[in-house]
């Protein structure tokens, strides 16, 4: 197994994060997906080390930790706007208890499955983005004229997890949210060169097919949140 | 040492030649590529010609009558990628659908064994889960709710209770074990579903291939489903949107390649079939839940 045939050459990685037309060419599907992998392990590394520290401390698994952690927030909340059923403070009580509980591991060893867990979903997530987004934005792309093929797309798309490593240092106080910010806004221009340099697609047109997929699962997400709220509304005004 | 094909006769196949090693060379265009997956002007002119090619220049050497399952991660590997080759020897395959419902099996067994892994460590990572309950409805009591509300509140809880436990593998090592037999023969029972609607769909847009190419073509999406393996480490969660979308375009490709479609009516039928096996998948859910809720909920 050659780490080649899986990885892009660093060149490659560097050209694409500049925008060169030259990093998005000669890169197999498998090269980008190993770099998608690969990155995704990276960027995740460091919240990794602060999540198996945090569990580790509370002794318990990440979840809980994390429960644990809010349970004083959940007692400042002003839940009583939504219904005078609920107490913030029986609730934040019931929060910290429950994140008590014993568990038959070692908190130890619960804190570090948690956070190999966490930690594992971080490719799995950058992966589902590229393959479900780039879905979409392909079929805009078809529908706006490209003729290239699925895995040249996808090789090239790729390059977009890249400038994404940045979201990995979102753990450092400040400068963390500005480097994942930068991370993301970065990760989607390389996006969009990439698209409009493997469709040929004019700059506008490119840039529609990229954009059209947020556009409609903001719509769609917000049509689900509504959904959601009317429900929770009716089960509340029920009870 | 390179083996040269002779030109084929009929013009369609003119554009193409397949070499021993897998190189193309493409007459259209005078391009050579290293694999079929490079072969990009060639693979403009669809992988229909590619097939072809492939079945009447391959070498018997190179056949590959039955699949071996060493030959399984490679295989699966390729067709993640969307390469042509893994499509193009499932469809060549004397029996397709045979290599598609052992490739089903496999990984539903597989998978099902990664889940019970994973519950296990879940279940000893999270207390116990009554105790986690009883902590939750002496929450409950404390709160403003009234007597009748509290009762029913409590009643609904602790029916959902198990359905929770075992859609989230906490607690629930016994359904795991269920679901060691129970997970290859719902997949088994999707992919005849999915590749029964695709056949009919793809026959409908113009389609080409028999029943048990497409069901062998077919079988290839059950591989994004391989990624529930990493659910053997606890709190790891796989995107089901992920595992479906891939399985689509792994479809696609195979439809293309199984009954000679151009890409469009391949996606439409892909998209189409999965839609229709969702909505079928939905109706048995829901007949299974209405047939429990007349047993009074007790299976």
């Amino acid at each position: 197994m050659n780490p080649r045939h899986w990885l892009p050459t660093p060149q490659k990685m560097s050209d694409a994060v500049q925008l060169r037309a030259s990093g998005f060419t000669e890169t197999s599907m498998r090269q980008s997906l190993g770099m998608v992998l690969v990155l995704g392990l990276l960027a995740g590394f460091i919240p990794f080390l602060v999540n198996w520290e945090q569990a580790a401390t509370a002794g318990s698994a990440l979840p809980l930790a994390r429960l644990g952690a809010q349970a004083s927030r959940i007692q400042a909340t002003p839940l009583t706007y939504i219904s005078p059923m609920f107490d913030p403070v029986i609730l934040g009580e019931t929060v910290q208890l429950i994140a008590g509980l014993p568990q038959p591991l070692p908190g130890w060893l619960a804190a570090f499955l948690s956070a190999l867990g966490e930690w594992i979903n971080w490719p799995l997530r950058w992966l589902a983005l590229w393959i479900v987004y780039g879905a979409l934005v392909m079929a805009c792309n078809k529908a706006l004229g490209a003729t290239n093929r699925l895995q040249p797309f996808f090789a090239a798309t790729g390059f977009a997890a890249a400038p994404l490593i940045l979201v990995g240092l979102s753990p450092v106080p400040c400068l963390g949210r500005i480097c994942s910010a930068v991370g993301v806004i970065w990760a989607f221009v390389v996006y969009a060169r990439a698209n409009e340099e493997v469709t040929n697609l004019p700059r506008s047109r490119s840039l529609a097919a990229v954009l059209l997929p947020l556009l409609i699962l903001l719509i769609l997400s917000l049509l689900a949140l509504a959904l959601f709220g009317l429900l929770l509304y009716l089960v509340v005004s029920a009870v | 040492m390179c083996h040269f094909s002779p030109p084929p006769k009929q013009p369609a196949y003119g554009t193409v030649k397949i070499f021993e090693c897998r190189s193309v060379l493409c007459y259209h265009c005078r391009k050579r590529a290293s694999g079929l997956a490079q072969a990009s002007c060639i693979l403009r002119h669809g992988p229909t010609l590619i097939r072809i090619a492939l079945r009447v220049y391959r070498p018997d050497s190179l056949r590959n009558y039955m699949l071996q399952p060493q030959n399984y991660p490679q295989f699966i590997g390729k067709a993640l990628l969307l390469e042509p080759d893994p499509f193009v020897e499932m469809v060549d395959d004397d029996n397709p659908w045979i290599e598609g419902l052992f490739l089903c099996a496999t990984i539903g067994v597989l998978v099902a064994a990664a889940q019970l892994v994973g519950s296990l460590l879940l279940t000893v990572s999270l207390p116990h889960s009554e105790a986690l309950l009883n902590l939750v409805l002496a929450g409950l009591r404390q709160s403003a709710l009234g007597d009748e509300s509290l009762l029913e509140t409590e009643r609904t809880l602790r029916t959902l209770w198990p359905l929770l436990l075992a859609y989230t593998g906490y607690d629930s090592v016994g359904f795991r074990i269920f679901t060691l037999a129970a997970t290859p023969l719902g997949l088994i029972g999707q992919w005849l579903l999915f590749g029964l609607t695709s056949h009919l769909l793809a026959r409908a847009a113009g389609g080409q291939g028999a029943l048990g190419q497409t069901l062998g073509a077919v079988a290839l999406s059950a591989a994004p489903r391989l990624l529930y393996l990493f659910s053997m480490i606890p709190f790891v969660s796989v995107a089901a949107v992920l595992v479906h979308v891939w399985g689509i375009l792994i479809a696609f490709r195979g439809l293309e390649v199984a009954h000679e479609l151009p890409p469009w009516p391949a996606a439409l039928v892909a998209g189409g079939a999965w839609l229709l096996t969702l909505l079928v998948s939905a109706v048995v859910v829901l007949l299974v839940a209405f047939l429990l809720f007349l047993a009074g909920g007790n299976p």
